[in-house]
């Protein structure tokens, strides 16, 4: 048979006549339009069993309790716990999505040395033989560990191990929101033991800066009452507090001492003050005096608030008490002084918060166990260390918070030849600047103790459970620690005692976060049920200390020169560098938000916020007055350089009519910086405050 | 199997926000992302690219320091509950409003991308996939199973997280009931908001706090002149803010953007 | 010759037909076969005695627990029953090692897809032979077969009796429960 063309022409006809009644052309429609509504590589959710389980959060040093739904024991989403005394279901913008934080791109997963992986065990058996030579050598220089979260059981741990070691210090940041207490705690006679706050029952809350509204103390304590105390607040940037305080006194940066004097000396003037509480001071006399030196009309030069509203905000403060006055400063722009804390602290002996209800309380501390708590190290603040004496630095950084600029732990270090070993979970913060880097677990990877943050009104100890598992090749950083220096100890054994060490206390109730049930501790049955409970979700809460004889208060200080350093103070800390203020007419301000200083690593849909939304400034990005910046010639948008007489730095300038003239606030974080961070060219000002620094900027 | 699984009368939900106490944290926005499985940003996304079922926008009464005053307002989708305006331009059926709870519902499988929607939104409250949602390595894990993921070249948005719906129907169904009792549906973002700013509930069940709270005085919808009758109300004690929230203040924003 | 010029038209329409309608399914789907050769009807009949519910029930927040964990077959299945080498394989690869049984779920729905057994079975009162047919009383378990284009299940949009949904909405129709928004179904 012959085949033509033409028959070839005839079957593919056919074929095509064919295949339009099959189902191929209409199959082949329907299954491309599918494949494209479920595209491969879009990411598909894990299917598994449904649950709940309790952690608490560690991001920072409130610990509120936390509420994970999982899927196949993975925890898909966060949220509070509304049986939780103290956070009463409320949980921050960086806790909702804490549970991204362990697969965050900048995890560090390996040890490294000088940026290069390098064995744990190498890096171990390195830093202990530097350890060796160090004491074989006979160096004075210091062996310190810088605890970015002290309190915790492993701190006990640092402190313990390093009182053994002659040349072993035991350093924390400086004190910021426990600032203000701390600094009571050290005018009042005898040993007050911890103070904190009653924000239950506060009815005024005069806030030196701090933000109260926006990752501050618990956020469930006070936000879930705000309509319950009023807020004044007295800060130079319009914060997110400022914007809903019931009124917001604009300062000059750096006149707190000044306005915290005006405010004394109003309440003075006028007899607004508690009189009964003032007796308690012994030096009142002379208190009033250095008062007397501040009044309305010359504060209202430094400060440039109105002196009537210097009086008007006095009577405001007094007119609703129970009153606080708070400092503690920026999470990102630094802690106030310490003479600024003086008066502030003398504001609130003034209003009779000290040691009332609703007031400033004391408290016990959370019990550690006894042989940890015995012979421990004392603790010192990294600026009272000597500058130069640290030969081997270990930080630890897995619970990091605020900012600390690098240049305050750098210039500690003995030149030359001193060891950084930074305990990080990321790439952030004090990492780039470390010789060793150890991989440390983040939250939610390892159990943790979360003891009462600094400003609670009664002790609380509660577990921060691990319910995912850490990458291989990451270790506990006290243990890491313990490991160099030859001590031997678990954590979670350590943990566990010192839960038994609250158990032995008897005191307090125990709240299951399940049922809601309240009971007292001492009805627990043993220890080993307490930690049960504690690890299935349930907090310990301590009893409130009652009234108690209230025992004298030196205001100004117990070493003789606290009238002088704090007339120095009030004076003006701008005044009081170094650096000219015709060099430099503007003043820098660097401003951040808790636990989002670039410190540590935020979870990636934070992106929302700052990126996507300019809900928040991200770092390095500088906000003028649209008349300021026009003063410098700069446009908003624009690229800056800022400059202050300790170096320069670029940002991004945007016009912001809510800005002082002549300020320039700069953000401290969220992410971690690319670049320099506006923090390195602070002024440190005798090493404590880096809060305001005088600043020149141009366009570029 | 006919009339029990029926409600009685349609829901109406929506919700209540008291600009006074929102502080602006942008817990809301968070919750939602997390909820939703809504992707972190592309390196190069901006306000304008990026995806936020919730944003928080910042509002100024226009006054310099010291007189300058802040307010946060939160705008997802207003369930607009006349002339729904995304519904009408729809080429392709693929937002529909739910007759049984008022619910504006928007199916990403089958948009088309031509972004009609997001021009006809007075609120700018819809948002493009630019780009496939990417997380970062082992992120996909958290992953929330109740939302799937959407894909590049679709516009999605806020649904009163429709994932959260389901799953109170369900329980419910478990229980033998057609639909949830009032409280065991909450989007994320009411229940994630610290200071309590935002009531959800049944605005056609005159009993409910939200119905209660909208009825109340200081209330006001944004844009109200267009009559979209949004499902979302706010309230403020402050003249300036309703002075605002009748302006377009998230076009000023946007288009401040596009340079 | 020339009458043999009109075969080839018909010859076409042939070939077509009989590739279109016997050898593109064959193409079109990939059989899988499942991991462990799984018997419904052991299980529930006599000797197993077992109910749907005790493997395949609701959770207490209403979810459906799909296909049991290994758990629930470690339960029976911690050392091998019988002597045969799929139960073998069972206890060595899954039970002993605690790991789960990947199974390949016939019915699987595509990722944007709510479904509530629930609201089925409580409200709408189905059994589950209405849906799933005689799955129950199978002995093998058939291979999985899945489309190589659209990645669905044979069981859900290629059968005549599949899960697509126009069965959702005929079903939804009948029973008076119809006047419902995407989202209802969809997530």
């Amino acid at each position: 048979m012959k085949v033509g063309r033409r028959d070839l022409f005839k079957f593919a006809a056919g074929s095509v006549a064919g295949l339009a009644i099959t189902p191929v052309p209409w199959k082949l429609l329907e299954d491309t339009a599918l494949w494209s509504q479920n595209w491969s590589w879009i990411p598909r959710p894990p299917r598994g069993e449904i649950g709940t389980k309790f952690t608490a959060c560690t991001l920072c040093p409130a610990g509120c309790a936390v509420r994970a739904r999982c899927v196949g024991g993975q925890p898909v989403a966060l949220a509070g716990v509304a049986e939780h005394p103290a956070t009463r279901g409320v949980l921050c913008a960086l806790g909702l999505a804490g549970h991204h934080l362990p697969y965050h791109p900048l995890r560090v997963r390996q040890a490294l040395r000088g940026g290069r992986p390098v064995g744990l065990d190498t890096a171990a058996a390195e830093i202990a033989a530097a350890l060796v030579e160090m004491r074989r050598s006979g160096s004075k220089n210091l062996v310190a560990v810088l605890d970015e979260r002290p309190g915790r059981t492993a701190s006990w741990l640092y402190r313990r191990w390093l009182a053994d070691m002659p040349q072993g210090r035991y350093v924390t940041p400086p004190e910021r929101e426990g600032a203000t207490l701390a600094a009571l705690a050290e005018l009042i006679e005898g040993d007050a033991g911890p103070l904190g706050l009653d924000l239950e029952r506060v009815r005024t809350i005069l806030s030196f800066g701090a933000p109260v509204l926006d990752g501050w103390s618990t956020p469930g304590r006070v936000l879930r009452r705000r309509e319950r105390f009023q807020i004044v607040q007295v800060e130079t940037r319009y914060s997110r507090t400022a914007a809903l305080a019931d009124q917001w006194v604009p300062i000059r940066p750096g006149t707190e001492a000044a306005f915290a004097l005006a405010l004394a000396h109003v309440l003075i003037e006028e007899r607004l003050y508690d009189e009964a509480a003032a007796r308690r001071a012994g030096d009142f006399a002379a208190y009033r005096k250095v008062a007397g030196e501040f009044p309305p009309e010359r504060v209202a030069g430094l400060s440039g608030v109105a002196a009537e509203q210097v009086i008007q905000t006095a009577r405001l403060v007094a007119g609703r008490r129970p009153a606080i006055a708070v400092g503690g400063g920026d999470p990102g722009g630094g802690p106030l002084g310490r003479e600024e804390e003086m008066a502030i602290g003398g504001l609130n002996l003034l209003l009779g918060g000290l040691e009332r209800d609703g007031g400033i309380v004391r408290r016990r501390a959370v019990p550690a166990p006894k042989e940890l708590e015995a012979g421990a190290a004392p603790v010192t603040e990294i600026q009272d260390l000597p500058n130069g004496s640290v030969g081997l630095l270990f930080i630890d950084a897995s619970a990091a918070v605020d900012a600390l600029p690098w240049r305050l732990v750098e210039q500690k270090l003995a030149s030359g030849k001193a060891l950084v070993v930074s305990l990080a979970a990321y790439r952030a913060g004090y990492a780039g600047h470390a010789d060793y880097l150890i991989p440390a677990p983040m939250y939610l990877e390892s159990l943790q103790d979360v003891p009462a943050p600094a400003d609670a009104a009664e002790a609380s100890f509660s577990l921060s459970t691990a319910l995912v598992a850490p990458p291989q090749g990451v270790v506990e950083p006290v243990e890491f620690v313990g490991r160099v220096t030859g001590n031997a100890g678990t954590l979670s054994d350590w943990i566990k005692r010192r839960a038994a060490a609250v158990y032995r206390t008897g005191r307090g109730t125990v709240t299951t976060y399940t049922t809601g049930k309240v009971e007292p501790l001492a009805e627990v049955g043993s220890a080993e049920k307490f930690w049960n409970a504690l690890t299935e979700g349930a907090c310990w809460q301590d009893e409130r200390v009652g009234g108690r004889a209230a025992p004298g208060v030196a205001l100004l200080g117990r070493h003789g020169d606290g009238a002088a350093r704090l007339r120095r103070a009030a004076a003006g800390r701008l005044d009081a560098g170094e650096a000219p203020a015709g060099q430099y007419p503007l003043v820098l301000a660097p401003f951040g938000w808790r636990g989002a200083t670039g410190n540590t690593a935020l979870s990636p849909v934070m992106s929302k916020v700052y990126q996507e939304s300019g809900l928040r400034r991200a770092g390095n990005q500088a906000a003028v007055h649209p008349a300021t910046g026009a003063a410098c010639g700069l446009t908003d948008g624009c690229r800056g350089v800022i400059e202050t007489q300790c170096g320069s730095c670029g940002v991004a300038v945007f016009f912001d009519p809510a800005v002082m003239p002549g300020v320039i606030q700069v953000a401290v974080g969220p992410e971690p910086p690319r670049t320099r961070s506006v923090l390195e060219v602070c002024d440190l000002e005798g090493g404590c405050s880096w809060r305001a620094a005088r600043a020149r900027i141009w366009k570029v | 199997m006919t009339m029990d699984t029926k409600r009685k009368r349609p829901a109406r939900y929506g919700m209540v926000i008291d600009v006074d106490r929102c502080t602006g944290c942008g817990a809301c926005m968070i919750a939602c992302a997390v909820e939703n499985n809504v992707p972190p940003a592309q390196p190069e996304a901006t306000d304008r690219t990026g995806i936020t079922w919730v944003r928080v926008y910042q509002i100024h009464n226009g006054a310099s320091f010291p007189e300058n005053r802040t307010a946060f307002v939160p705008v997802m989708c207003q369930q607009c509950g006349h002339q729904t305006p995304c519904v009408s331009v729809c080429p392709q059926q693929a937002v529909d409003v739910d007759r049984e709870t008022g619910i504006v519902g928007q199916m990403p499988q089958r948009c088309l991308g031509c972004r009609y929607c997001m021009a006809a939104c007075p609120y700018h409250a819809r948002y493009f996939n630019w780009w496939d949602p990417v997380w970062p390595k082992g992120m996909e894990r958290t992953l929330n199973p109740a939302v799937a993921p959407r894909m590049r070249g679709v516009v999605e948005k806020c649904n009163f997280c429709q994932g959260r719906l389901h799953a109170a129907r369900e329980r419910a169904a478990a229980a033998g009931r057609a639909e949830p009792k009032p409280g065991e549906y909450v989007p994320a973002c009411v229940e994630a908001c610290p200071t309590a700013a935002i009531t959800f509930g049944d605005l056609a069940d005159e009993n409910s706090a939200a119905a209660e709270q909208a009825r109340g005085g200081n209330t006001f919808r944004l844009l109200q002149k267009l009559g979209t009758e949004p499902k979302v109300y706010y309230r403020s004690s402050r003249p300036w803010v309703h002075q605002v929230a009748q302006q377009d203040f998230g076009r000023r924003k946007k288009e401040e953007i596009r340079g | 010759m020339k009458s043999n010029g009109r075969i080839w038209f018909p010859a076409g329409v042939l070939v077509s037909l009989g590739l279109g309608w016997f050898g593109f399914p064959a193409m079109l789907y990939r059989a899988e076969p499942q991991p462990v050769a799984f018997s419904h009807k052991a299980h529930t009949g006599q000797k197993g005695g077992m109910k749907c519910e005790d493997c395949h029930a609701l959770r207490e927040d209403g979810s459906f627990s799909g296909i049991p964990g290994i758990e629930k077959c470690a339960g029976c299945h911690a050392s091998a029953i019988g002597s045969t080498a799929a139960e073998k394989r069972l206890v060595d690869e899954y039970v002993s090692q605690n790991r789960e049984i990947p199974w390949l779920v016939y019915a699987r729905q595509p990722e944007n897809v709510w479904f509530s057994h629930a609201a089925h079975i409580k409200l709408g009162k189905l059994t589950c032979e209405q849906c799933h047919g005689e799955h129950g009383k199978t002995d093998t378990l058939r291979p999985y077969e899945e489309d190589r284009i659209s990645g669905y299940s044979r069981d859900v949009r290629g059968n005549p009796g599949g899960k697509k949904m126009k069965t959702c909405e005929d079903c939804h129709g009948r029973c008076g429960v119809g006047q419902q928004g995407c989202l209802d179904c969809h997530k």
